[in-house]
């Protein structure tokens, strides 16, 4: 019983020893608070929500809202003004817990124009209207801040902090309108696969921690270069804590919780959901991949290029997942008749879609250059703005027909004209058809897989863009030649001036992409380990 | 050193094996297959059980935990905190920060202590919350009332 | 080589924690009442808390990583475990049962 003899080293560690390693304790968190603006400003901003709306004497549901937005406005400034930090000042703050960098900025911009977006449509969502609405607002810049967590942690700790933080309030979220059976179906369903998902992540993480004796990623993926580890075992702790990754941007094989929770919760947080937190999923997997793609410190192979450690194509099995993730969402879509449940196997595809981005780079990681996840991260924005659009319009319809199923779209371009163009570029886009910025998207995505060798995968997606336009176009089908009951409205100038702010970043992406190409590309990644 | 790490991957695969043959295989070899009704029952040592064993809980109750949790939770970080606290402190006596270490937990104390102003401000604290006004009549029977109903329900 | 029932070392701990994950995994997946695999689940933190505090003393014991993270592992169980109470409850007001399969209103 060769394996149970490992007997415990005498001592062990004093605090003492601590403060010693560590003289500046103190001193260096007081400076780094500067860089962790935008996350103090959340805090406080969640805190104020929840207390404006409980000491306010009136009842009223769109106050905190407001108030929500100047949080978000705050953090964004904040974001903003401290600017994206160049590869020279990328750094981490807090001896090594949260990473200082261009993409993490990035990434915190992008989620908190997101959530920025998605705040006006839960104040003129009419079932949350005439309750108190501080919960909501208080828990909804809860994500945000799990997320901003997820964007730029680098300890494993923060990584599990970071989702679970998220997790948490999403589950609530979701379960929000009491009343609804099926808010509490997708509540219930949500709470359960989501924490048996970061449950086995979390046991992962163990494992990764035993064999490497540490939780900083870098010095993680350093020790994995040398490490004696079986492969398989190193295999099986890579499955564990892909699980919760997987689950976070609902790939395959856990992609099964989001139609229901989709349908489930409300419409706006719906679209937080397949937008917001799909970015800080795929914030977190590349931040993950990065740090064990990072050469190691004597120039040793690439961790995961290599192949060596875990013995595996990490690029193949990336790109089979991928696969079968895009095309289970496109099938399963095609059946579907409501449409929060249609742009949930949507969302599906679109994971798989980015997830061939991140496939085609993963050989690329620690080599020489830009690594190229500009595609990934560009598709996002893009998705963003489409996923958002589409849900807006359907908010819009929902509220006027009282329907989200399909046949409510019916007729759509004689009533409201503007809201049937605005979801017809949407639509455009998420097939991937140009002038939008899906199509530039997209193709950016194809061709850095081809590039990069995998061709199966570039047909399979090209196979999926197509089978997804008959369900998209059925949309459009509807809304343009079907006859539809109820009669035409004027969408107050609000509502137009909103869907016109989606769309002009559709086509701008679409048409004139090479700025924001350019800001991606120039993003710094803190080097980690 | 070849086996160093060989610990988690046995620990695990040890683990899957022992109770896979626990839940499929040993249950199915040594269990005596006796079909009868007895062996269904709750306990299957003849001591029928009295009632049901879902006790219905107060609502009341689960609020107070929840409350509960928030101490706990206070506790489980304080007390790392407080066995190093002196030493802080004279490390950090002098410098820019000094009183980082107490600030620093103090601010957490207050977090909580927000999470319990807006539990207690909501009223969740408020024990006698519900609408309900029973009373037992004098054949012990306890009459629940509903909006100044008080014979709609009655439990025995 | 000592005896192997009274030198407790790093492989009895892992041998437990895999039980009990093994044990949380098969709970959560066989169970149809939601408290169940809620319990199931306080089961694999638990195990990964194990681990953790093994593989802290007997890997790196130069750093206490480990036990912290088991403190937040503690943390976040209990939020964990307030959050999906308060779901399940509210289930439970809608449809009198706490039984996972019989939530079935959405299909497709």
């Amino acid at each position: 019983m060769f394996f149970l003899q490992t007997v415990a080293p005498t001592g062990g560690v004093t605090s003492n020893e601590v403060f010693d390693r560590y003289p500046d304790l103190v001193s260096s968190i007081g400076t780094d608070m500067g860089a962790f603006l935008p996350e103090l400003v959340l805090c406080l901003g969640i805190v104020w929500v929840i207390f404006v709306d409980l000491f306010s004497k009136r009842q009223d549901s769109r106050r905190p809202g407001w108030h929500a937005l100047g949080v978000l406005g705050l953090s964004l400034l904040t974001l903003v003004l401290g600017g994206f930090p160049s590869a020279e000042e990328a750094g981490s703050l807090f001896h090594g817990m949260v990473v200082r960098d261009g993409f993490a900025v990035f990434m915190k911009l992008l989620l908190t124009i997101g959530t920025a977006i998605c705040v006006p449509m839960v104040m003129s969502h009419k079932d949350l209207q005439g309750r108190r609405m501080g919960e909501f607002y208080g828990l909804l810049l809860g994500s945000l801040l799990g997320m901003y967590m997820m964007a730029s942690a680098r300890n494993l700790l923060m990584f599990f902090m970071g989702i679970e933080f998220a997790s948490y309030t999403s589950y609530l979220l979701t379960g929000y309108l009491k009343g609804d059976r099926k808010a509490a179906e997708g509540g219930v369903k949500y709470v359960i696969y989501g924490s048996v998902a970061s449950g086995i992540m979390v046991y992962g993480l163990s494992i990764l921690y035993g064999l490497t004796g540490s939780l900083d990623v870098g010095a993680v993926a350093q020790a994995l270069i040398v490490t004696k580890a079986s492969p398989s075992l190193l295999i099986i702790t890579a499955l564990l804590c892909f699980a919760g990754f997987a689950y976070k941007i609902s790939a395959f094989p856990l992609h099964f919780w989001a139609p229901d929770v989709y349908e489930g919760a409300p419409m706006p947080f719906t679209a937080f959901l397949s937008v917001v937190s799909k970015a800080a999923g795929f914030a977190i997997l590349i931040r993950f991949v990065v740090a064990f793609g990072a050469p190691g410190a004597d120039g040793q192979a690439l961790t995961l290029a290599s192949g060596k450690v875990l013995d595996l194509d990490w690029p193949q099995i990336l790109a089979v997942l991928a696969m079968f993730t895009m095309t289970i969402g496109n099938l399963a879509a095609l059946w579907q008749n409501n449409f929060k449940r249609l742009l949930a196997y949507s969302s599906i595809a679109h994971a798989g879609y980015l997830l061939m981005g991140v496939a085609a780079v993963v050989p690329r990681i620690g080599a020489e250059g830009d690594p190229g996840w500009q595609p990934v991260l560009f598709y996002l924005v893009v998705y963003l703005f489409m996923n958002l659009g589409a849900f807006y319009i359907a908010q819009i319809v929902a509220a006027r027909t009282g329907t989200e199923e399909l046949p409510g779209f019916a007729g759509l371009g004689k009533r409201a004209p503007v809201l049937a163009v605005g979801l017809f570029l949407f639509m455009i886009s998420l097939i991937g058809l140009p002038p939008t910025g899906g199509f530039t998207g997209k193709w950016q995505l194809l061709k850095a897989a081809w590039e990069n060798g995998l061709h199966t995968l570039v047909l399979v997606a090209v196979t999926n863009t197509v089978i997804s336009v008959y369900y998209y176009a059925r949309i459009i089908k509807l809304m343009f030649l079907d006859q539809g009951d109820g009669e035409g409205y004027v969408l107050p100038v609000g509502q137009r001036t909103a869907v016109v702010l989606m769309v002009v970043p559709i086509l701008w992406l679409g048409l004139f992409m090479d700025s924001t190409v350019h800001l991606i590309r120039s993003l710094s990644f803190a080097v980690i380990g | 050193m070849l086996f160093q790490y060989a610990h988690a991957l046995i620990g695990f695969l040890f683990g899957m094996v022992f109770v896979a043959l626990q839940v499929w295989v040993l249950v199915r070899l040594l269990s005596p297959k006796v079909k009868e009704p007895m062996k269904d029952s709750t306990y299957e040592c003849g001591e029928p059980p009295v009632g049901d064993a879902w006790v219905r809980f107060d609502m009341r109750f689960y609020t107070m935990a929840l409350i509960f949790l928030i101490f706990e939770v206070e506790a489980v970080f304080l007390f790392p905190w407080a066995a190093v606290y002196n030493k802080l402190m004279a490390i950090t006596a002098g410098k820019p920060g000094a009183w980082f270490p107490f600030i620093e937990v103090f601010l957490f104390v207050v977090i909580l202590a927000i999470g319990l102003i807006y539990v207690w401000r909501k009223g969740d604290m408020d024990w006698v919350k519900t609408t309900m006004h029973g009373r037992f009549d004098d054949k012990h029977v306890y009459h629940v009332a509903d909006d100044g109903n008080p014979d709609k329900k009655s439990v025995a | 080589m000592g005896n192997m029932l009274t030198d407790i070392g790093l492989g009895h701990y892992l041998i437990v924690s895999g039980i009990l994950f093994t044990l949380g995994l098969v709970v959560v997946m066989t169970r149809r009442n939601a408290i169940g695999v809620l319990m199931g689940l306080e089961m694999l933190l638990n195990a990964a808390g194990i681990n953790f505090v093994a593989f802290n003393r007997f890997s790196a014991p130069e750093r206490l990583d480990g036990q912290i993270f088991v403190i937040f592992i503690i943390i976040l169980a209990a939020a964990e475990a307030a959050t999906a109470l308060a779901l399940v409850l509210n289930i439970f007001h809608r449809i009198s049962s706490i039984h996972v399969d019989e939530a079935r209103a959405m299909k497709g």
